[in-house]
Order: structure tokens, then sequence, then C-alpha cells
């Protein structure tokens, strides 16, 4: 695909003329559809957030609300302390994610273009590391966390206290030691034309070097991509920050999300509230680093 | 394609220079994955051989547990409902994510729109996610019978219906993580050279050829990378079964994590929890081995 | 080859790395001080709460800390025990406690294993009675019965609430809550039909008969359920109501399980014979219809109703009854309990705490506040007086059963769900799923 420089339209045409192309057609048939499709379930997530639980429960179906109730949001952030569980989540999401960028880049880095030994071995490692459900490690996990040496009480043996549970550092960590960045990053600078490490090579670069230099600029898609997603799973983590918190003040956006039902009803209408609050975060992260994702930026790196 | 010219870096027997560079390299990473993740998982391999309770009990008894899955009738129910629901999850995904990268890879404004709208189910939790399609599937009350109604056609029992449940969770499925495989392709996209796409044009190509002569071999590297993330997290379903069917009607959405679940957290065998576990992961390793050699024809990935 | 050899090398490895990681693990018996943290002030670049280790002995006057783990964490119970700590706190100097909840099901579950497989146990426990067979057996549980036998409520309590705590003649749990399931139905709809509303089904005949007269149809489109029944759940008690009603028992006195027996087999041929031309399939997870006002009469748990009680338009129009039943009044009824955990260091501390919460006051503040039945004889009068349906709430706790209280019980509900299903949907006669759920859990058993 071209950026066209004058009417700054991305196509497939050759010229900038505009010329009905059946492809681009079609594509933008299944994309509109797509997108309708998508947004539906978005837009009644929307509605109930401002409906009252009476319109929720009638039979008929309501799709713009009498009254547009604000006061739902108000109460949902009521609903417990909020401000403590967003900061939470903000907290440990952000230090795993610009932990996880830099390590997960410069591993991903060696796998994809240095011939070391045991590379083979090691990438099947990781993609092991993926495969086991989080049920069953979960236990010797957080065990190990319990009986991590010299913190929260323990001595060297990792005896007589409480470890890294209810605080930061314990639910962090395992979020950083998932493969799936190192795998992201692994496989798009496998896409990198060969002879970056020539010409880096040629100028006399050492490895770590010519990561720096060369190709951590040209990463701007993958680093967002990265980011995107790894801030994604952190703050929607539900099961291990349940495990390793046993206090209000500690827990997270998610754990308080299930705080909005009880045996006797789920207060839709609250919930879908604080669920929107919640992924806006993620939402004007995403929209900020959507520029990342555009064509062009990489045009004319390499230097014959 | 042509071999890099590596004179430099001879192979060599022994430790050369660039091997180090590389370990230095991936050690901060790798200390956390062998602590926090290995070790756990060698655990977890360790306790598959024996009748660990979460108690007091870990005792040794070999391949019991094995041998007693390849007769759990529930068990095997559960395996053939997760192929299912990865493979008719994971090929429209790919296809679809693929598509819409491609269409929306632009800097126009509507481009923008179109990617936060596809990308907004893949960033909503997945509890939020089934709590909504609980309230879509209402068989009496849920908006996807009432539009049926009032279209005229006949309302479905969905997720009461045990030929229908398991379809009516892959599409969620994969309307949940469609945006994940559109941001990933797109950031693949942004690696492709764009002279190659001149160098095309003058050959005289036409846009589809291009496509798929350039553009697919191009991401293959993602696109692997896309394939297995999704079966991995195919196979490892479990939130919404829980939140939305509990594993019926009638078992026909139970999936292998949910047997694992039910099994080390309701009844307290963890030992025989950790041996599907391990079955689990044989399952996909051989299913991305697969495909790794399948692959090694067209490029090298590794 | 290569690839075959780092296969091979990566199980050894892992394989050992699991043995020796195993044989580290915690023995109950390290020495270790449980109780060495508060979370008033997190610090924030570690994270960590800071708070003094203690080495407590009874008796001393060292500050100690309890955790209290509960199950379910909706706000308004959350705000109870949170008034109650502190309290509690005001009247015990030198006792903390840390309260922590966690929502019902997996969330719970999952939490209360991995903590005590972590050898952090939480001191004191709020849970139900599936849990206790289980957690006694994998000495989660400690046993009561010395603190039960001085405790000034021991007589007071009720009898079927004090059985859902008790396992192999030890006293485990206390209740502090019971969630007995009601018969509800609406007393518009029935005058509407011509159907006397004070006079709610007793005997299943005329609970059939009521419900094909309240249905409301739309050509072959049920609109209105004449009685609501789930037809997908998390558990199936609804289902249990009828065997408890038909005599039935699910374990015999030497805990063995006896799910195969006559009375189910009735109970299912009854509900087989109406219950698809009544019902709106809804699954137990879920709002049941009678909350949306699309059916007249339901089986459902006491809580649930409060949604459509606070509603002044319908609050007059709800009718609550003890089930209709064939040979026995009966009903489900779940409980919520107090436990010591077996990992806590200051078990006479928590018993401090567990006897504050069962006071007659506490109990009825707990009704009042919570919409929770009382546990306590004494007190029956008094909470009978604060609403009209309270009489009939008691008296569903009074002939309420619960889940079985056998090692067996988790593996239970799942073969009960899967056995009402299956005769549901028509996808086994009877006796075949009668006789499978029996069989597989005879087998789990050995």
């Amino acid at each position: 695909m071209i950026v066209c420089s004058t009417c700054h339209h991305t196509n497939f045409v050759k010229f900038c003329k505009p010329k009905i192309n059946i492809y681009k057609l079609l594509t933008w048939f299944v994309v509109v559809i797509l997108a309708a499709l998508t947004a539906i379930p978005f837009l009644i997530m929307v509605s109930v957030s401002f409906q009252s639980m009476k319109e929720i429960y009638s039979p008929e179906l309501v799709f713009i609300p009498t009254k547009f109730q604000f006061i739902n949001y108000v109460n949902a952030m009521r609903n417990g302390n909020w401000g403590r569980y967003l900061f939470n989540s903000t907290y440990v999401t952000v230090i795993v994610v610009i932990v996880s960028l830099f390590i997960n880049s410069m591993t991903g880095y060696a796998f994809a273009r240095i011939r070391f030994k045991g590379r083979h071995f090691l990438f099947i490692l990781l993609l092991v590391g993926m495969m086991i459900p989080p049920q069953v490690t979960m236990v010797p996990l957080f065990i190990i966390m319990r009986k991590f040496p010299l913190a929260g009480g323990n001595n060297i043996l990792g005896i007589g206290g409480r470890g890294l549970i209810n605080t930061y550092s314990g639910i962090i960590i395992p979020f950083i030691a998932g493969s799936f960045g190192v795998f992201l990053c692994r496989q798009f600078y496998m896409t990198f034309p060969k002879d970056i490490d020539n010409s880096a090579l040629i100028d006399g670069c050492s490895r770590f070097k010519a990561f720096t230099k060369i190709y951590l600029p040209l990463s701007k898609p993958v680093l967002a991509s990265l980011g995107i997603l790894k801030f994604t799973g952190t703050w929607n983590e539900y099961t291990w920050p349940l495990i390793m918190t046993n206090s209000d003040s500690m827990k997270t956006v998610q754990i308080a999300l299930t705080m909005f039902r009880d045996e006797a009803e789920i207060i839709w209408n609250q919930l879908m509230a604080a669920t929107i609050i919640s992924s806006i975060i993620i939402y004007i992260l995403f929209l900020s680093l959507q520029k990342y994702f555009v064509a062009g930026i990489l045009a004319g790196s390499v230097k014959e | 394609m042509k071999k890099a010219n590596s004179s430099k870096f001879i192979h060599k027997k022994g430790f050369r220079k660039d091997d180090i560079s590389a370990y230095i390299m991936i050690t901060p990473f790798f200390i956390f994955f062998i602590l926090f993740v290995l070790v756990p998982i060698a655990s977890n391999f360790y306790n598959s051989f024996t009748n660990y309770n979460l108690g007091k009990t870990r005792n040794f008894i070999g391949l019991q547990n094995y041998i007693k899955l390849f007769g759990d009738k529930d068990f095997i129910q559960s395996i053939w409902n997760t192929l299912i629901y990865a493979v008719f999850s994971v090929i429209p995904l790919m296809f679809l994510g693929f598509i819409s990268a491609i269409a929306v890879n632009g800097r126009a404004k509507i481009f923008y729109i179109t990617r936060a709208l596809f990308v907004f189910p893949y960033i909503t939790s997945m509890v939020a996610v089934s709590m909504i399609w609980l309230y879509l599937y209402e068989p009496t009350t849920g908006i996807f019978n009432k539009l049926f109604l009032a279209m005229e056609l006949e309302p479905l029992k969905w997720l009461f219906d045990e030929k229908l449940a398991l379809p009516s969770l892959i599409l969620m499925n994969i309307w949940k993580n469609m945006g994940y495989v559109m941001i990933i392709y797109l950031a693949g996209l942004q690696g492709i050279q764009q002279d190659i796409y001149e160098a095309g044009r003058v050959d005289g190509a036409s846009d589809f050829k291009m496509l798929y002569k350039i553009t697919i071999p191009m991401v293959s590297p993602i696109s692997f990378f896309i394939f297995v993330t999704t079966t991995i997290e195919s196979f490892k379903t479990f939130e919404q079964i829980r939140i939305m069917t509990g594993g019926g009607p009638v078992n026909s959405t139970t999936t292998i994590v949910h047997q694992i679940y039910m099994r080390a957290f309701s009844e307290y065998k963890m030992g025989y929890a950790s041996a599907m576990s391990i079955v689990l992961l044989v399952i996909i390793f051989v299913i991305t081995m697969i495909n790794i050699k399948f692959g090694k024809g067209k490029e090298q990935y590794i | 080859m290569k690839k075959v050899i780092s296969i091979i090398l990566s199980v050894i490895m892992i394989f050992s790395t699991g043995i020796i990681f195993s044989s580290c693990s915690k023995k109950n018996g390290d020495s270790e001080v449980s109780n060495s943290s508060t979370e008033a002030s997190a610090d924030l670049t570690t994270g960590s709460a800071t708070g003094s280790q203690n080495r407590t002995t009874e008796g001393s006057t060292d500050p100690i800390t309890l955790t209290f783990l509960r199950i379910g964490n909706d706000a308004p119970e959350a705000d109870y025990w949170k008034t109650l700590i502190k309290e509690f706190e005001g009247r015990n100097v030198n006792i903390k406690i840390q309260y922590d909840d966690a929502a019902i099901g997996e969330p719970m579950e999952t939490k209360l294993n991995t903590l005590f497989a972590g050898g952090a146990g939480p001191d004191i426990i709020g849970h139900g009675i599936l849990s206790v067979a289980n957690r006694v057996e994998a000495e989660h549980y400690a046993p009561i019965t010395d603190y039960f036998s001085k405790w000034e409520g021991k007589d007071d309590i009720m009898e079927s609430v004090l059985a859902n705590g008790t396992y192999k003649d030890q006293i485990y749990g206390l209740a502090y809550s019971t969630t007995p399931f009601v018969f509800a139905y609406r007393k518009d709809m029935f005058s509407e039909a011509g159907l006397d509303p004070e006079k709610p089904p007793k005997t299943w005949d005329e609970l059939k008969d009521y419900s094909k007269r309240l249905t409301k149809k739309e050509g072959e489109r049920i609109t209105r359920a004449g009685f609501a029944f789930p037809m997908a759940a998390g558990n199936f008690v609804e289902f249990d109501v009828f065997v408890f009603g038909n005599g039935g028992k699910y374990f015999d006195d030497s805990n063995t399980p006896i799910i195969n027996t006559p009375e189910k087999a009735e109970a299912f041929e009854f509900l087989q014979s109406f219950i698809s031309e009544v019902n709106l399939p809804y699954n137990s997870n879920e709002v049941n219809p009678f909350i949306k006002g699309n059916a007249a009469m339901t089986l459902i748990n006491n809580v649930a109703l409060r949604p459509i009680l606070a509603d002044p338009e319908l609050k007059d129009k709800i009718g609550v009854a003890v089930p209709p039943s064939n040979t026995t009044k009966a009903t489900f009824s779940g409980c919520n309990m107090l436990f010591i955990g077996s990992d806590c260091k200051n078990k006479d501390a928590a018993w401090k705490f567990i006897e504050a919460a069962l006071t007659k006051e506490q109990v009825m503040e707990r009704s009042k506040k919570l919409n929770i039945p009382v546990t306590r004889n004494s007190l029956l009068e008094e909470f009978a007086k604060l609403d009209p349906y309270n009489a009939v709430r008691a008296e569903c706790v009074q002939v309420g059963i619960g889940m079985p209280r056998t090692t067996w019980s988790p593996r239970f509900q799942t073969l009960r769900n899967e056995m009402v299903q299956k005769v549901l949907y028509s996808k086994a006669s009877i006796q075949d799923a009668l006789d499978e759920a029996q069989n597989k859990l005879m087998e789990e058993i050995k």
C-alpha cells in the first residue's frame, strides 16, 4: 500500500485517481458489517448503564432509556473505595508495561537476529511456558511468592513472614515473566530484512548497540501493540490479584467489578457504568497510540 | 531467500562472542521466566504423578491419574468440545482479523474510528463481556430473540440448547478477539518495506496478486504468532464457561480447563487436575509443532 | 534429531526441578508467625504492608491481628461486618481484624484453597455447608466443639442450623446467616385467574393445577410462566426441594449416597408431567422470571426476592409460603457459618469474635439490616413481628435441609446437575439418569 502524499489516502490503487476497485469494495463491505456487529453489544452496554433497574427488568426492549440516569455512574463509584482500586490497577499495570516493553523487546531481538547456541531449545521452552493453564500453576506460584526470601518478614530461607503476599510486587512479577511479549517481538523482528544486521556489522556496532540504535527506533509499531496488549492483559486480569491481595485497600478494578452482584441480583446498570469507566482508560491509551499503527513509517529505512 | 552474508560470524565450536551477547540480553527475562513460570510448571508436572489434594496429602502414585483420564467421559467430552471451539474460533479470527487490518491500514480519520470500534470488545474484560452476552442470549428477554421476533423469525434457545450453546460461545469468542488479531496484523503490516510494493507495481502485478505474493508471505511470522497464541488462548477457555453455562447444558460446553478447575478447586483433586493440564500441554504442543513443520517449507521461522 | 533431544532434555529438566521444588514445600509445623502485617499503611515503593511482627502468647496484651475472609462480596453485608469489626475492636483493644471477602463460587474456592495450600489460611472464615466435609478432611477448619460447649447460645440455636456445621460428631461452624428457598407467588395473578390469593398451593397436585391455570400463551409460545423452574443452573437446588418434599434424602446414615431411590424418580415424573407447558426456561445464575414479572409462581432464594419486594408497586402483590410438598414439609436451605482456620495461632481471640457476631443483638441486627432469617429459637417471636412473612421464612429455615455434608458433595452437585438436565432435556430416561449418577458417584468414593 502506498501513502499518497497529495491526498493522504492509502489504497491499492496505482495512481491517486479515485478508481472503483472491486477488492477494496468487497473488503469495505465486510468491514462495515463487522463494525456494525461489533458495535451492537457495545451500544447496549452504554444504554444499560443509563437505565434504571426497572427498565432493565421490563419485558419490552428498552433501547433508549426514558431518563438518562447519570446517577448510576456516581453510585457505581461509591460502591467501595474506587479511587483506591483505580490507583492500584493503574500502578500495577504501568509498571508491568514499562518493564515488559524493555525486557521483552531485547529478548525478542536476541532470539530473532542472533543465531546463538541453544535458541531452538529456549524458544520451545518459551512456548511451553504459555501452554499451561494458570489454574494449576497458581498454587505453586503462590507458595513461591509466600516464601520469597527477605520479603514481608521472611528470613533468607523464606520462612517467618508473609513474603510478597498483599504487595504490589507480588502482583506485578508474574506478569513480567510471561513469554507472550518475547514471542511477539521475536516474530516482529524476524520480518526485518537480513541486510540490516550486516550494515550494522560493517559500521562496527555490537549487537546491543545495533538493538538500541537501529532496531528500537523502528520498533514503534510492535512496542505500541505490545504496550496495548500487555496493558489490557494486566488490567483485565482477575484471578491472580484476587488471591494475592487480602485487604480492601489492595483490591484491583477487576475484583471490584464483581462487587456489583450478590445472591439476590446483579446491579446491571452500575456494573455497566463501572465497566465503561474501567475500559475508558485502556481506550484512551489505544486512541493515543493509534498513529503508530499507520503505514509508511518504515519506508526507506534500509540504505542500499 | 539468500542467506545473510555473515562472514564474521562463522560457525565455530565453543561459545562465540555473539553467543555471549545474546545470553546477556536474554538473561533478565529468563530469570523471571525460570523462577516464576518454569518452576511452577515443573511442580505441576510432578503433582500430576501424585494424589495431591491441596492439603497434607501428596503421595507419589505413578501413572494412576493418567490411566484414570482415559476412562473419564467428561474429560474426553471436554477435549472434543475444546477442539471444536478452537478450530471454529481460530480460523474465522485469523481471516476476519487479517481483512480488517488491511482495510483499516491508513491515516484517514475514518480508519481511526473503525479501528477504535474493532478493538473495543478486546479491551473489555471477559467478565463484563460474558455478562453482556448472557443478557443478549437470554431466551425470553434477550435482545437477540427480541430482534428475531421483530423480524418474524423463530426465537432460539441459545445457551439452553445443547446444540447451540457451544456455537453461541464461539460467536462471542470471535467477536471479542477480532480486535486482538487486527492490532497484531496492523503492526506486522507496518514492517513491510514499501519498496517491495513499488517493485511489484513496476512488474505490473495486480493488487490481489500483490496481496497474495507479497503481503501474506511477508507477515507469515506474524501469522504464525497469531495462530499459536489464539490457539493456546482458545484451548485455555474458562472464564466465560464458568459465568455463562457452567459447562452445560448436559456437558456440551465444558472445556478442558473447566474440567481442570472443577477437579482441582471444587473436588480438591489437584493431582488429577495436574495430569489433565499435562495432557492439554501435549495436545497444544503437538498442534504447534505440526504448524511449524508445515510452515518450514515456505519460510524460515526458526 | 536435534529437536527430539531438545524435547527429552526439557522433560528431564522439568521433572527434576519439580521433584526438588516439591520436596522443599511447606510442611505443617514451620515456625511461623501469621499475624505480621496490617494493611493500613501501605508502603508505595514495595507496596508491602508495614506492621510489627508479633509472637503471640495467650493472655498477653500484645496486639493480635486476625484475618477474616467471608464468602460473598456485596457492599451491604460488607458494611455490616466492617461496623461490627469496629465495634469489636473498640471493646477489645489488643485485637485487630483484617476484613476481606471474595465473590461466591470460583473466586472464594480458588482463593481459600490457594491460601491454605500456601500455609497462609485465614484465621476466621465465613463459608457455606458444601465446604464443611472437604475442608475438615483437608484440615482447613479447626473443631470448635469445646468453645461451643461453653457458649451461652448452645441451647438456643436451631437444630437444623446447628446440624449444618457438624461433621463426624464435631462442631466446626456456627451459622450467621441462612438462605432458605421459599415459594413465592403473585397474589394479583391468582385473583385474576380466579384463585384465592391467600391460599397458595400446598400439595403437588394443587401446584400442577394452579400452574396450568396461571400460564399465559401467545399462540404456541408461553409469555407468562405459571411456575418458573430453571433449565440450566450452577446448582439445581430447586429440584432438591421436590426431592425433600417427597421424603427423599441423598445420603444415608453411613454417609453413602442413595441417589436412585423411588422418591427421586417420583419427583422427576411429577416435574416432567407439566413443566414444559408452564415454564419459561432460565438459568439459575440469572434473574428469575418471577422477579421480572414474567411468572406467577416460583421457588426462589429468600434473598433474591429483595428487588421485587423493594418495588412499591409490586410489594403487596407478592406472597411467600413454604413450598408445596408431597409427603413431608421441607425445603432447601443454605447456610453460611463462621469457622476457625487451622492455621490460626490465636484461636481464643478468634472465638471471641465469633461469639460477638452471634449474640442475640447481632442476630437481630442482621435480620433488620440484611433481611436474614434468625437462627436462634428465642428470637422467633421478635423476628415475626418485623415483617408479615417472617414467620414463613423462619419456618422454611426450620424445615430446611442443606447440601450433603460429605466429602463427595461437590462431585454430587455436578452429577445432580447433569442428571436433572438430562431428564429435563429428555436425553435419558429417569431411571437411567438416576442410576448413572449413583454409579458415577459410587465410583468416585472408592
